[in-house]
């Protein structure tokens, strides 16, 4: 493959991905400016890897070199990110409403709020879940999907997504979303 | 209240559509029995409407956009870039009688790059010595209805002229200058307080009505943005940055009413 068609292969097969890739960078740094750069790298080095892509899901393939280059950039200090990890291990027989949710979380939600509590809620979900549930609910991956773009197993993913969005119904039945209140 | 049942941790997987049909039919009649599950999948399908309806899936701002094809432009080789593309379709399947010839066309096109390169500085000059001598029209108009006939009787070509001060990129006027051994047009416009020039000359020699890809080249600290297209080659040079320069590219090509 010259290094023509290699750019324009990209192009047709990569470039339709973009709005993808920008939607996991912007959900993993929750800010415009630390996605777009996030996504420069990213296409950078997915570039350069090209020649390695095998065929299968580009989308995945991209998303998966995203996720990496942001969690590469974090480890050397190029993302200031103040969130804590959240320990599923320790975590795992405590109370699953454990983050913390908006002042005021009783006062009647009215609907055009609900949008915004939704999106905080999402923003404030810890990282290992939140983007495990962005690629299933956004972006619609498959399991086997999602377990290649994070690198882990199957069960893991099945386990966080479970949590993650228990997490999510917990948070929003305080703020008094999505009904059924007191199980 | 949390269900116990070894059932209950398959609820993700069913709600997902990832169990196999066995699991999915076991699961099913688990949920017939069960009401705290029940409740918990209400939930969880209440959620997953809560956030397709009001979670925002970011799409890429277009200058991100720009940037990231700006940088994919810039690794295709030049020489290529020009015209290989219907060589290449050609000689798709034909054997090596064509591979020769195309091999000897590609030789050819080798020495384009020389050439270009004289074409360019001819163009960075051309701006430069537009802004040095003050000369940068003459014709002082931002009424595209003044500046085009002007170009009447002058060339043998009629020149894209538009304003686009609507999207921050005003017509200053246009000027006649010597570009590649004939007379070309050359239009200013200006975008805050950077000076474009747009060259415009009917293409000889090539497959007139193919277009080439917008491609940035840096000379002597100017961008330069030049491309081809429906037989008319296009040449913008300026201190602005190339995402800018392909911005106005696009105001260009795009037909006007």
């Amino acid at each position: 493959m010259n290094e023509k068609n290699h750019i324009s292969q990209f192009e047709h097969i990569v470039m339709p991905h973009l709005d993808a890739a920008y939607n996991l960078a912007r959900w993993l740094t929750r800010n415009d400016h630390d996605a777009e750069d996030l996504v420069q790298m990213a296409f950078e080095r997915a570039v350069k890897f090209f020649a390695g892509y095998q065929g299968g899901n580009p989308r995945a393939w991209l998303l998966t070199i995203v996720r990496h280059t942001f969690y590469t950039s974090m480890r050397n200090g190029q993302h200031e990110d103040a969130d804590v990890e959240f320990d599923e291990v320790h975590h795992h027989s405590s109370n699953p409403s454990t983050y913390a949710i908006g002042t005021n979380p009783e006062a009647t939600v009215t609907s055009q709020d609900t949008g915004r509590v939704v999106r905080q809620a999402l923003e404030a979900l810890p990282r290992n879940f939140r983007e495990i549930v962005i690629l299933k609910e956004l972006e619609e991956l498959t399991y086997k999907e999602i377990a290649e773009i994070a690198g882990i197993p199957i069960g893991t993913v099945m386990s966080r997504l479970a949590r993650g969005r228990k997490l999510l119904v917990n948070y929003l039945q305080k703020a008094g979303i999505g009904g059924t209140h007191g199980m | 209240m949390e269900c116990n049942h070894p059932q209950a941790s398959n609820m993700v997987a069913y709600l997902d559509g990832e169990l196999d049909p066995t699991s999915r039919a076991a699961y099913a009649a688990h949920l017939q029995d069960c009401a705290v599950c029940g409740r918990a999948m209400q939930e969880i399908q209440q959620l997953s409407a809560n956030l397709k309806a009001d979670v925002p899936r970011y799409a890429a701002p277009s200058h991100l956009r720009f940037r990231i094809q700006a940088e994919l432009d810039a690794l295709k080789p030049r020489a290529t870039q020009i015209k290989t593309s219907n060589w290449g379709w050609v000689n798709v399947g034909i054997s090596s009688a064509c591979a020769l010839a195309f091999s000897i066309t590609l030789m050819m096109y080798l020495s384009i790059p020389t050439q270009a390169e004289l074409l360019n500085q001819e163009l960075v000059a051309s701006h430069y010595r537009s802004l040095l001598a003050n000369h940068l029209s003459d014709v002082v108009s931002s009424d595209q209805h003044t500046v085009k006939p002007w170009f009447t009787g002058k060339l043998d070509y009629a020149p894209v002229v538009d304003d686009f001060a609507v999207d921050g990129f005003p017509l200053l006027g246009g000027r006649l200058d010597y570009i590649n051994k004939r007379t070309v047009a050359a239009l200013a416009y200006r975008h805050g307080n950077h000076l474009i020039n747009v060259f415009m000359w009917p293409e000889i020699g090539r497959q007139v009505g193919k277009s080439a890809a917008p491609a940035i080249s840096l000379v002597q600290g100017f961008n330069l943005l030049q491309w081809s297209e429906s037989g008319m080659a296009y040449s913008a040079v300026s201190d602005m940055s190339s995402e800018e320069l392909l911005h106005l590219r696009q105001l260009i090509m795009t037909p006007k009413r």
